[in-house]
């Protein structure tokens, strides 16, 4: 390896961010011109199912609507994409996919709040959300665990 | 895994398996759009600006209206297509070739399943040209749609193909 080469590997990590950080930033612009002031869904015309215990377990007490079933089966097989579009399948690149996902999906929706004009970062966090119930050190739970998570998994696919 | 992916490649099933998930991602988008429009097509009823009209769009847009939600939104796909080049790290003609044909593909089939899928539209709307934001039809179908499906469904195959120094070659 060259030492051009060796720049373009270390910053390889860092353009993959910065490229989750810009998806984040236009699908939080997509979700606010879909959603407007009604975060969650609230308004949409889909289905909604605010109260079951299995929500409670594995969605942190929130409602579960027609829209985001759809939306999440997407995004999580989008993801995917770069086996699919190389047809090549390794751990190291899946592991990368997955990484991203969760990172996408936290940095996207930190972002929904602080570009949406009917909200912004401070009713955030001041903990004005009503679907995000659980904060630990200032941010949601799932906040920690898909950020550290998806840290983890990229890093390892970087290794 | 090696054995797995060369024999992807030999029996030249990645192609089909490719075409397959790009149907399948566009059958779970044109869902998503359906729990978010409803009944109201083209952004209709969602809190986003909206330009009805300009020259600009007869000549560009189709004369469709456009909108905050579409333009976030059709940039948001044309990124996320290339984020395999970006996870991947390299960068080919082929690949890009790929992407590009991809997204027009892609957007053609959540487009008919949209119609298809949704209980206040159908394919008879789609087919007899009663769709409001769709004005110009050839051959019973959008002219976009033969557009996209044309230069798109090239480009794909193009990027497929063996590259002639693999072919003279015989590997």
């Amino acid at each position: 390896m060259n030492a051009d080469q060796t720049w373009i590997a270390a910053l390889h990590p860092l353009l993959l961010l910065g490229y989750v950080g810009l998806l984040a930033f236009f699908f939080a612009k997509v979700e606010i011109h879909i959603e407007g002031p009604h975060g969650w869904a609230e308004k949409l015309p889909t289905w909604r199912i605010e109260e079951h215990w299995l929500l409670r377990l594995f969605w942190g007490g929130r409602p579960l609507t027609g829209y985001h079933a759809w939306m999440f089966s997407f995004m999580a097989l989008f993801f995917l994409l770069p086996l699919f579009m190389s047809g090549r399948f390794s751990w190291p690149l899946m592991s990368r996919c997955v990484g991203s996902l969760l990172l996408f999906w936290t940095l996207e929706d930190f972002l929904w709040f602080v570009l949406n004009p009917a909200w912004g970062a401070r009713k955030f966090f001041r903990r004005e959300v009503p679907w995000h119930k659980r904060y630990v050190l200032g941010l949601p739970h799932d906040y920690w665990i898909h950020l550290i998570a998806g840290s983890i998994l990229l890093w390892l696919s970087f290794r | 895994m090696t054995d797995l992916n060369s024999d992807l490649r030999r029996r030249g099933w990645h192609p089909l398996l490719y075409v397959a998930f790009l149907i399948l991602l566009g059958y779970l988008f044109s869902n998503v759009e359906i729990q978010i429009e409803g009944p109201h097509g083209w952004a209709e009823e969602l809190p986003t600006w909206r330009l009805d009209h300009h020259w600009l769009l007869n000549i560009v847009w189709g004369g469709r209206p456009v909108t905050g939600y579409h333009v976030y939104l059709f940039a948001f796909m044309a990124l996320i297509f290339h984020l395999p080049l970006v996870m991947t790290g390299r960068f080919t003609l082929r690949l890009e070739a790929r992407a590009l044909g991809s997204i027009m593909c892609f957007w053609i089939i959540e487009d008919f399943l949209w119609f298809w899928q949704n209980p206040h539209y159908g394919l008879d709307k789609l087919f007899g040209a009663d769709i409001g934001w769709h004005q110009h039809y050839i051959l019973f179908l959008p002219w976009d749609y033969w557009i996209f499906s044309i230069f798109g469904g090239g480009l794909i195959w193009w990027s497929f193909r063996t590259p002639r120094q693999a072919r003279t070659s015989g590997k």
